[in-house]
């Protein structure tokens, strides 16, 4: 086949560009170290990228709803610990006035003891139902935020549509982190502190009756309180599972992301260097082939 | 004359003219599009002198050009091909700088608003949070209008550089009738007498213009050489030159004219062809795509508005996006549908407009579509199934999430107009004056209720969801699965990956198949210096014993004068 002087000085050309690109596409990935995930060279791998970003991004949310859930949910178990302690002693003080009765103790001023004591238990689960969490919200109000769940005398304040605030954290599954004070706090339509109102009304009056419906009423609420915090434990269960399925999963979209999009040094390196082996062997043959010509000996 | 003077200066002419054409080659062995040139020396008629014939030296015959038809033909065709593809190489690039950032791209901005609505549904009484997710929203709509306007702009640039190229191609082809006019005449007077640089020049011309369009030629035998775009009109026929334009029509296109007719859907290769099809394929269907995506995103955050209540309060929610540079806003919601119009096509010869109401942003399909009138009907062609006819003179609203009315004007037959939906929404999206109050973010699924997200949560559920399936208060629509609106956006973005990276392999194999001709070429027609090297010392050898044959011819002459005394 016949050559062209032109051909040969293009041949040689060509391949240095060749060359050069293969070059500096290494060193950019070596220095930048990433491989340069380009939708026209990759289109599936650089898709499958920007689904596993998306992913991350919506894992990290999941991990700011947990924290955020599990210092609410702490907090409510912290006052509902209080809580129970406090209904507890409301316990007793009604059997002991019961039982002071029961004895026909005359006197009234061992029960105004009681009795006072039991004003103290009301203000304490007045202002533990009226919790308030640190931008002043009541934590007990449900969707109702800016309300507090009990007035001044200590009835239920709360709209009855106000429900509870259910936050995502983690694919499908939400978590209950605010519930209304009526499903804890109260027995029926009457609060606590109503019910207490009505024991101490009943061991001022020294009716047995009235002091054990007073009683009965108490335990409802006892029970509801401590099955609220079964709840919330349940909640906080639930938070430490979601915590590290998202982490695995975070881990697993990250190691995926790492394999598409950041540069193998191993085989970066061994490129760069063959690709300059391979550019010096065609700068020294290309010299040595251009200095070639006839011309070199004629006259 | 028979006789060894005039045999050996015939010869010196002949040497002499296989010199000049040596030289020639040499110096313009770096010229582009230069075929060499050969003196063909013919030995001339031999004359009877009684006794036999004697040999009466040599001419030159003709100066060849090393030039094969076929082989130029092929090089064209590849020229055509690689500059095509090398056009929508860089075009595709360059959308792909636009649209397609891993970190910061459009599909991830979008994703920002759906986390920053998390942040509202975990805390919907916190103003931080509903501030973020404003800004989230601000963030978005920014770049939605950016992209758009760049691909506007990249639209734009691509006009531009059809139109110079046009006129490129307008100016050669004017040159190349002038040759023809020249060359032709010479053939008249001599066939083998043909001016070879002119004729290289002449071929230089049509490849020039084979890079921007591609052409067909016939070698019409009289030393024309007539030029046809691939469908069939006549660029240069003989002298004449038709003249060759492009420019911008108002439906924002390149349109490409050949002697005034349109002639924009038959060029298919070149680098105009490629713009051509790129304008379509890769820009318009993206910024259709992208509109269709900001009406959509901005219908699920003003229903979610307006299915919501403020912060604490019994007010419902207001709408946060609008499409539109004035009144009316076009929210999406009732009453207050995204408008537009089809763009009638330069040539249409009625003067009806030709308007679009979306009804329903979650069913339309991001096809465009081409509206007909044949007289009586009209009738639309979806971009994915251009054979199948929608009758919208039966039912206006035949397409999918748009109806369309006919409110002046009067159509003829055979106009065409081009509905274009999604096209500019994206750069026209804006937020509304309530976007910039965080209490007027309806996170609240009930009056009064400050700490209620059930909406929002809504809203975040949505975002995920196929858009077919969205739920909302007064729309299900329970079809099966389909694209969620972050799915259609990289879908997008994703489709334009996908073509570019077709687009690259078919430049690179284009590119392999030039090299391959252009080495044919230049093999055949390439000067080569060694060659000519060798020629040289061939000729002037030559010359030397022609010159050395006129001295002892001189020296016989003298001896004779000599030996009469």
């Amino acid at each position: 086949m016949r050559v062209s002087t032109k051909m040969m000085f293009n041949q040689g050309l060509n391949a240095l560009q060749r060359q050069q690109n293969a070059m500096a596409e290494a060193q950019k990935e070596i220095s930048s170290g990433r491989k340069n995930l380009d939708p026209a060279k990759d289109p599936v791998g650089y898709a499958t990228a920007s689904n596993l970003e998306i992913s991350n991004k919506r894992l990290a949310q999941y991990e700011r709803n947990i924290d955020f859930a599990r210092g609410k949910l702490e907090l409510q178990e912290g006052v509902l610990a209080n809580a129970t302690e406090t209904l507890q002693r409301v316990k007793e003080i009604s059997i002991e006035a019961s039982n002071s009765l029961k004895l026909g103790e005359a006197g009234s001023a061992s029960r105004q003891a009681l009795r006072d004591e039991l004003a103290g238990l009301r203000e304490s689960l007045m202002s533990q139902a009226n919790t308030r969490d640190e931008r002043g919200e009541y934590v007990f109000s449900g969707t109702q935020s800016a309300t507090a769940p009990y007035d001044a005398v200590g009835a239920y304040g709360l709209a009855p549509t106000a429900g509870s605030v259910n936050v995502q954290v983690a694919e499908g599954q939400d978590v209950e982190v605010y519930r209304t004070a009526g499903g804890v706090f109260n027995d029926g339509a009457d609060s606590i502190m109503q019910v207490i109102d009505q024991l101490d009304t009943a061991i001022a009056a020294g009716n047995m009756a009235d002091i054990a419906t007073a009683q009965d009423r108490v335990d409802n609420v006892f029970d509801k309180v401590v099955t609220a915090r079964g709840q919330i434990g349940n909640a906080l269960s639930t938070l430490d599972r979601a915590f590290e399925d998202n982490d695995a999963q975070k881990y697993a979209n990250q190691k995926a992301l790492s394999d598409l999009r950041d540069t193998d040094y191993a085989d970066a390196i061994t490129r760069l260097n063959m690709s300059m082996t391979t550019m010096q062997a065609t700068q020294q043959t290309i010299s040595k082939t251009q200095s070639l010509s006839l011309f070199n000996f004629i006259g | 004359m028979a006789g060894m003077l005039s045999n050996s200066v015939s010869g010196l002419r002949a040497i002499q003219r296989a010199l000049d054409t040596t030289s020639h080659n040499i110096s313009n062995a770096n010229t582009e599009g230069y075929s060499r040139q050969t003196a063909v020396i013919s030995s001339s008629v031999p004359e009877f002198d009684g006794v036999g014939y004697v040999g009466s030296g040599s001419y030159v015959e003709t100066v060849r050009r090393e030039f094969d038809g076929l082989v130029e033909r092929q090089l064209r065709s590849a020229i055509s091909e690689s500059a095509r593809y090398k056009s929508q190489q860089t075009l595709t690039e360059q959308v792909n700088q636009i649209v397609g950032d891993l970190d910061a791209g459009i599909g991830q901005t979008m994703q920002g608003v759906f986390s920053a609505a998390q942040d509202v549904a975990s805390n919907p009484s916190d103003m931080t949070a509903r501030s973020s997710y404003l800004g989230a929203i601000e963030t978005t709509v920014n770049q939605f209008n950016r992209v758009d306007q760049q691909l506007n702009d990249l639209q734009f640039q691509l006009e531009q550089q059809g139109a110079q190229m046009a006129r490129e191609v307008d100016r050669w082809a004017q040159e190349v009738a002038e040759l023809n006019e020249i060359i032709s005449e010479a053939y008249q007077t001599n066939r083998n007498a043909l001016p070879n640089d002119l004729m290289d020049r002449r071929d230089t011309l049509i490849r020039n213009i084979a890079e921007r369009v591609d052409v067909k030629t016939l070698d019409s035998r009289d030393g024309n050489i007539n030029l046809y775009l691939s469908s069939g009109q006549g660029l240069v026929i003989n002298d004449i030159a038709q003249r060759f334009t492009a420019e911008s029509s108002n439906a924002n296109r390149l349109t490409v004219r050949l002697a005034g007719t349109d002639v924009t859907d038959r060029i298919s290769g070149g680098s105009i062809g490629g713009i051509l099809e790129s304008q379509d394929r890769v820009i318009g269907s993206l910024r259709n795509e992208l509109g269709r995506s900001a009406m959509v995103l901005a219908t699920m955050i003003n229903r979610s508005q307006d299915n919501g209540f403020k912060y604490d309060s019994a007010a419902p929610g207001e709408a946060f996006l609008a499409a539109s540079t004035g009144t009316p806003n076009q929210t999406g919601l009732a009453g207050e549908p995204f408008e537009g119009n089809a763009i009638s096509r330069v040539g249409n010869e009625g003067d009806a407009k030709v308007e679009f109401s979306v009804d329903e942003a979650y069913e339309l399909t991001g096809d465009t579509y081409e509206l007909r009138f044949d007289g009586t009907n009209w009738t639309a062609y979806a971009s994915s199934s251009p054979n199948t006819a929608i009758d919208i003179s039966a039912d206006p609203s035949a397409i999918p999430g748009l109806t369309l009315s006919f409110p002046s004007g009067t159509a003829q037959a055979g106009d065409t107009y081009d509905l274009r939906p999604g096209e500019g929404v994206a750069g026209r999206l804006r937020l509304t004056d309530e976007a910039r109050e965080p209490t007027n973010v309806a996170a609240s699924a009930a009056a009064d209720q400050p700490r209620n997200n059930e909406n929002i949560n809504q809203l975040i559920e949505n975002g995920r969801r196929s858009i077919k399936d969205i739920v909302e208060i007064g729309y299900t629509n329970n079809s099966n699965v389909g694209k969620s609106l972050g799915d259609v956006v990289n879908g997008a973005v994703g489709n334009v990956g996908t073509y570019a990276s077709q687009v690259r392999m078919r430049a690179e194999s284009a590119e392999t198949n030039l090299t391959y001709f252009t080495n044919r070429r230049e093999s055949l027609s390439g000067v080569n210096l060694d060659e000519e090297a060798a020629n040289l010392l061939k000729f002037q050898q030559a010359y030397q014993a022609l010159a050395r044959t006129i001295s002892v011819q001189d020296r016989v002459f003298q001896s004779l004068l000599g030996a009469m005394g």
